[in-house]
């Protein structure tokens, strides 16, 4: 007899007809070997609602059942039983369908915790052969039948996630993507195949399509239960975005020969369990000499050799890298080409040494393994990825690597083909067998003798890993990543290695961040910037918002213009920029990484040297040299400013930026005597050398300065401060083009002054900068920061400071044709220049006065008070003070009428401007007293249309026609 | 030579006088790039900035006779055209002798807040870039102007323009050659309908009717598109309120005219409300000269031809009003903009 329940229920070789003696034979063979009482048949059959007559109806039932049971094995015995309160069905070995499906169930469960996945595989394929359908179906279930159909079916679905996964660790993703698709929409609840169809599609090359099922499988979870998919199936998201190299599966070049090839588990490439590492056993056999010719039957027969990650599915840019790296390795010389002594040796051979150098996060590794998958050709004996850095961020030993190489190319025992671990060192790996790294060296070279591999020397710490592989391997070809060029080794081809231009880095967004960044192209632009254009954290940004569906382009955008929060914004599980840079950090001595710390403080987006020497506390020439050792380590980045002056300024890439400010904040926080004192030191030195260009620019305009320069100049608290004839020597030059290229890091630097309380400094920083801001009309500038040193003065309780801004924002809505903004600020101005016994001040304060009422037409007012701030200027000596109310009275004169005076007082203000040092004044004098004459040539004779008159340099007071008579017209 | 401001001649005159500029007395601030022009003020022909800074009118007999309290965006584009005019004759030497021409005027609100009228005065500074082209023998013969608006020191707007600077024998030659093209077709216009029949004041965003400078729409003038409305200009009534509209249409003539016949084709159209209602965008090319003695008309339409295509909502879902203008004169195009109509709400 056969029973099936597994499916529709049957029973061979008569099964019967009506559906209620089914029910029962289905109720009796879920419980085998069990008494099933004739209540629970009862319950089952009709439910809720039995007939008064359902015990004998049972009892027919039970009847036609046994004489069935009977007609299909006469002669058997009767298996239905009658047994107190009810039935019991007995059936012998194999006659179940669901006792053989458990009982290789079990099997296979086993097999798969022993590591035999072939077996497993075949024991949990046959279980699921045994299905027919669905559990249990064609009878009525009652709610005994329907609770087992829900059990046999969660079996059925363990044992074929079981089976797949078995599957997937015999290396069968190709041929699963199928099933597992049709499986994955069958059950789009069950998280395990949807990860399982993940993991087949990634090892098919289809990541992005890897990818698609994760979104798939969370649209369908949240849609349907509102839940987000589990941790497993994001860790496995994040692994796929990384291109986990533990992963991916790598394929044997060929299979091991009859007789030596184990039945064992191959070394397993990583599940969406998280992976695991087979135990793959030994190959006996003794390693052939390479080129004797006698090959030992036990040991391998040497095969392409395929040990990569897979190529970046999205790599973007660098198609003249790719072109000159492919021209590289492409007429790299072969084995047999030279004597094999040396890397490229011989005048004129070809490098073979392709070395790829960059910042942390460049991109180099990835470019490495695509230019390995573009020249296969060329390397038709295999390709082959060394990792020189473990997972502590240190150097593998050269010994280590050595016998890595050869347990990859398989001759090593315990050689095993199959995928790496993501770091393929000390973890349950045998040590080098003989230890000797001359040996490994020798045993290296004999190998590859004669074949044409490549190798990828990935991340190298040292000069001494890239000289051990490259002396055991003298004519294979290598490609060597690493941060700093390697020095001192012939025959290589540098290639270094940028961030990417701004296209490619949007276009490598836009491709690995889906349809969702394409569709925001300015969030996109902005993104790129933000990152620096580093590929580590354009695709770390991509996969941030693959894995958060609810963020918008322009939301990750907002969060990275925060400069504290950029790094950590740039995380996803173990993707984290931050971490990548600090590798490079941690590579620093003591004294770099402080100098890192410390120039986060100095202006941006570039830096003088002056700026870093003021920061660290030294002279100028060690702070370059400081400096340059960071550029050298891809901490700082140098450019040479344009133009014939053409001097070296440093800055950070962005994300740089935000690690040293997070690194300056760890070791000494905001607002702590350390960072004050450096941020003292660069606004001290700011002010002397602005105070110097500005003295140029505008001489004697800078009411503080002639008070410090009176006193004597303040160094900053500490001691430090810039020597004077550095200070005449780095503000040389026009002091237009100096406060050009310096004014946004002073700006910065009254900021920081003010933050740090360094109140006085600031006000001063501020005024030194009003010359500038007022030749320039820079007016948004100009009132942040008086505004900003205006509240520092008052902290201070500097009235003299407070008279100087308050001047100065007096210019500003003077300029801005603001009068009586313009009236207040002069007014209140004298009456603190006053109070400080600065009459000079107070009698420039006048001036200004004078000129908004002269604009209003209070001509006689104005003459006044023209007239007291000469008087005033004159008797303190203040030539510039005066030269400014000779321009007022010139004014008044021709308002007059009156061109004669005007010239007279003109020719005044010149020599007052000549008296002051200030050209620019004496040329404006000399212009207008030029005006002034033509004006008076034409007799008087007044122009009817608009008029404009240079009220002060560079501002012209430009006045409409007189109205017309509309009558008239 | 007199200093004295005329701020008076701004304010409203008793007398009935009739404001020269939009904008009163102003400062235009050169900002220097080299060491010469901050010494000398010597200027070679490369480009120049400036900054701009004047009081908007309060009580302009056109410009503060808006039904909608909103500072007029010709403030703007007079702003730059006064500093273009200066760079012109101070920085870049262009004679005299040359007249102005422009090419190309644009402008527009990116923020609509600053705009708003309040109270008090209220101060507009441009930050504006001056670029000479087509130089001859050091003397250009265009200048490009671009800026930057602020109101009370919120950054709320752009301006652009190109003007040409022909010299005194290409200018007549365009001008010759553009009027008899007109004058050609004048027959045809004879009897076409006029501005005679004005639209009430408010439906073109005035209170006065002084200030209406366009008729009723109309029908059958040659030249024009059917799938729009057509107003005919109404010159006279221009020449009595714009400044400088006296012999020949003007910047300020085109961006009113373009303005009233945009408010009432968005009224039309959109149902919106004029009080509540501001030019945001208006940009235009002018192809030749406009003739004063011949009647101009101006024709409005949706833009992309339907009028469902022709609205748009903002970030803040405000309504606007797309639309194109022609202004034809004889059956000639003289110039075509396009304009941006903001309900404000």
């Amino acid at each position: 007899m056969r029973f099936r329940i597994l499916g529709p229920v049957q029973m061979t070789p008569r099964t019967p007809s009506a559906a209620k003696p089914r029910a029962v034979l289905a109720t009796l063979l879920v419980q085998s070997g069990s008494v099933v009482s004739v209540h629970t048949l009862i319950d089952e059959l009709w439910c809720a609602e039995p007939p008064r007559t359902a015990a004998t109806t049972l009892q027919v039932y039970v009847s036609q059942l046994r004489k069935a049971l009977l007609d299909g094995a006469p002669g058997a015995g009767q298996p239905l039983e009658t047994r107190p309160p009810g039935y019991l069905m007995n059936t012998g070995d194999g006659e179940l369908d669901l006792t053989v499906f458990e009982s290789l169930r079990v099997q296979g469960r086993e097999a798969y915790e022993q590591r035999d996945y072939a077996h497993a595989s075949s024991l949990l394929g046959q279980a699921l052969g045994l299905w027919t359908g669905a559990a249990l179906s064609g009878v009525p279930h009652g709610p005994m039948l329907e609770t087992s159909a829900v059990r046999l079916e969660e079996l059925r679905s363990e044992v074929l996630e079981q089976r797949i996964s078995a599957d997937l660790r015999l290396g069968r993703h190709h041929g699963l993507v199928g099933e597992l698709m049709a499986l994955a929409h069958a059950h789009p609840m069950r998280e395990t195949l949807h990860a399982h169809l993940m993991v087949a599609l990634y090892r098919s090359g289809r990541q992005s399509d890897a990818l698609a099922a994760y979104h798939r499988a969370r649209q369908a979870l949240v849609d349907e239960l509102g839940v987000e998919p589990g941790p497993e199936l994001k860790r496995l998201l994040e692994r796929v975005l990384a291109a986990d190299p533990a992963l991916a599966w790598h394929e044997r070049s060929q299979d091991l020969p009859e007789g030596t090839a184990p039945r064992a588990g191959r070394r397993g490439a990583g599940t969406a369990d998280g992976g695991g590492r087979g135990t793959g056993t030994s190959s006996t056999g003794t390693l052939g000499t390479a080129g004797s010719g006698q090959e030992d039957a036990a040991v391998p027969q040497p095969g392409p050799v395929l040990w990569l990650p897979p190529r970046v599915a999205d790599f973007t840019g660098r198609a003249d890298q790719i072109a000159l790296g492919t021209s590289v390795l492409a007429n790299a010389p072969g084995p047999g080409s030279g004597d094999g002594e040396g890397p490229g040796d011989g005048d004129g051979e070809a490098p073979r040494v392709l070395a790829v150098s960059g910042r942390a996060g460049a991109g180099k590794t990835a470019l490495a393994v695509q230019l390995a998958y573009e020249t296969a050709e060329h390397f038709p004996d295999g390709r082959v990825l060394l990792p020189l850095r473990d997972a502590g961020g240190g150097a593998v030993d050269p010994a280590r690597t050595l016998s890595t190489l050869l347990r990859r190319l398989r001759l090593t025992p315990g050689g095993d083909g199959g995928a790496p671990a993501a770091t393929d060192q000390g973890q349950g790996e045998l040590p080098p067998s003989e230890g000797e790294l001359e040996e490994l060296s020798d045993r290296v070279r004999a190998c590859l003798r004669g074949r044409r591999i490549l190798l990828v020397l990935d991340d190298a710490v040292s000069q001494a890993q890239v000289r051990a592989v490259l002396s055991a391997a003298p004519e294979t070809a290598v490609i060597v990543t690493s941060r700093q060029a390697p020095a001192g080794v012939e025959g290589v081809r540098h290639l270094p290695l940028d961030v990417l231009a701004a296209p490619d880095a949007e276009r490598l967004l836009v491709s690995a961040g889906g349809p969702r960044t394409a569709r925001d192209p300015a969030a996109v632009t902005e993104i790129a910037e933000l990152c620096g254009y580093l590929p580590l954290a354009l695709r770390v940004a991509a996969a941030v918002l693959a894995a958060r569906p609810h963020w918008t382009p322009a939301a990750l955008a907002v969060r990275l213009r925060d400069e504290r929060r950029r790094l950590p914004a740039l995380t996803l599980g173990d993707l984290d920029v931050r971490g990548s840079l600090l590798t490079a950090y941690r590579d620093a001595t003591p004294g770099q990484q402080r100098a890192f710390r410390l120039l986060a403080l100095a202006p941006r987006p570039h830096f003088a040297p002056w700026s870093a020497a003021a920061l660290l506390g030294t002279g100028v020439a060690d702070a370059e040299h400081e400096a340059e050792e960071l550029v050298r380590g891809h901490l700082l980045e140098a450019r040479r400013t344009p133009g014939a002056r053409g001097s070296v300024r440093f800055g950070y890439h962005p994300l740089l930026r935000s690690l040293a400010a997070e690194t300056l904040a760890e070791e000494a926080p905001p607002g702590g005597p350390g960072t004050t004192a450096a941020v003292a030191r660069l606004g001290h030195a700011g002010l002397a050398l602005a105070r110097h260009a500005d003295s140029m620019l505008a001489p004697g305009r800078d009411r503080l300065a002639a008070a410090a320069g009176a006193q004597g100049k303040a160094a900053s608290g500490d001691g430090w401060e810039l020597p004077e004839d550095e200070v005449r020597s780095l503000a040389a030059g026009p002091p237009l083009q100096w406060f050009r290229d310096e004014a946004p890091g002073l700006r910065e630097m009254v900021r920081q002054t003010h933050t740090a309380g360094l109140w006085q400094l600031t006000a001063a920083l501020a005024s030194s900068l009003g010359g500038y801001y007022e030749a320039c009309a820079l007016w948004g500038k100009w009132d942040a920061t008086h505004e900003l040193a205006l509240d520092a003065a008052r902290q201070a309780g500097d009235a003299h400071a407070e008279a100087a801004l308050l001047r100065s924002l007096g210019d500003l809505a003077w300029q801005r044709r603001q009068a009586a903004r313009a009236a207040d600020r002069y007014h209140l101005a004298r009456h603190f220049f006053t109070r400080c016994g600065d009459a000079a001040g107070a009698a420039r304060c006048l001036t200004g006065e004078a000129d908004v009422l002269l604009g209003q037409g209070r001509t006689a007012r104005a003459e006044e008070h023209y007239g007291q701030a000469l008087e005033t200027g004159r008797a303190e000596g203040d030539a510039r003070g005066a030269m400014e109310a000779l321009r007022g009275l010139a004014f008044v004169e021709l308002s007059r009428g009156r061109p004669d005076g005007a010239l007279s007082r003109l020719g005044e203000c010149e020599a007052a401007a000549g008296l002051a040092g200030d050209t620019r004044w004496l040329e404006y004098a000399r212009r207008t007293a030029g005006q002034a004459r033509a004006a008076a040539e034409r007799g008087g004779r007044e122009t009817s249309g608009e008029m404009s008159l240079e009220v002060r340099p560079g501002v012209w007071l430009i006045q409409p026609a007189p109205a017309a008579d509309i009558a008239a017209a | 030579m007199t200093i004295v401001p005329r701020t008076a001649a701004v304010r409203t005159q008793r007398s009935g006088a009739l404001p020269t500029s939009l904008l009163g007395p102003h400062h235009l601030l050169h900002r220097p790039q080299t060491p010469e022009a901050f010494l000398l003020q010597s200027t070679p022909p490369v480009p120049q900035q400036f900054a701009f800074s004047a009081e908007l009118p309060g009580d302009h007999p056109l410009f503060g006779d808006g039904v909608a309290a909103f500072h007029d965006l010709l403030s703007a584009v007079e702003s730059l055209r006064q500093t273009a005019v200066f760079a012109a004759r101070r920085c870049f030497r262009i004679p005299e002798s040359r007249r102005m021409v422009l090419t190309f005027g644009a402008t527009g609100i990116t923020d609509v807040e600053p705009w708003r009228r309040t109270s008090g005065s209220a101060q507009i500074a441009l930050d504006l870039r001056v670029a000479p082209a087509d130089i001859v023998n050091g003397v250009p013969h265009s200048l490009s102007c671009g800026a930057t608006v602020d109101i009370d020191g919120r950054r709320c707007g752009t301006a652009d323009t190109r003007i040409a600077f022909p010299t005194p024998l290409v200018h007549r030659h365009h001008w010759n050659k553009g009027r008899p093209e007109s004058a050609h077709r004048a027959a045809e216009l004879h009897g076409a309908p006029s501005a005679h029949h004005s639209p009430a004041p408010e439906r073109t965003g005035r209170r006065s009717t002084r200030n209406v400078l366009i008729g009723m729409p109309v029908d059958g003038v040659p030249g024009t598109r059917d799938d729009g409305l057509t107003f005919p200009v109404d010159v006279l009534a221009a020449r009595r309120v714009l400044p400088d509209a006296s012999d020949a249409y003007t910047t300020a003539l085109f961006l009113e005219v373009s303005r009233q016949a945009a408010l009432f084709t968005a009224t039309e159209l959109h149902g919106f409300q004029p009080a509540h209602a501001v030019l945001s965008h208006w940009q235009a090319s002018f192809r030749g000269f406009a003739d004063p003695g011949l009647p101009l008309y101006c024709t409005v339409r949706p833009a992309d031809g339907t009028a469902a295509a022709g609205l748009r909502r903002d970030e803040r879902e405000r309504p606007v009003a797309e639309l194109r203008l022609a202004f034809t004169q004889g059956g000639r195009l003289v110039s075509e903009s396009s304009v941006s109509v903001l309900q404000d709400c």
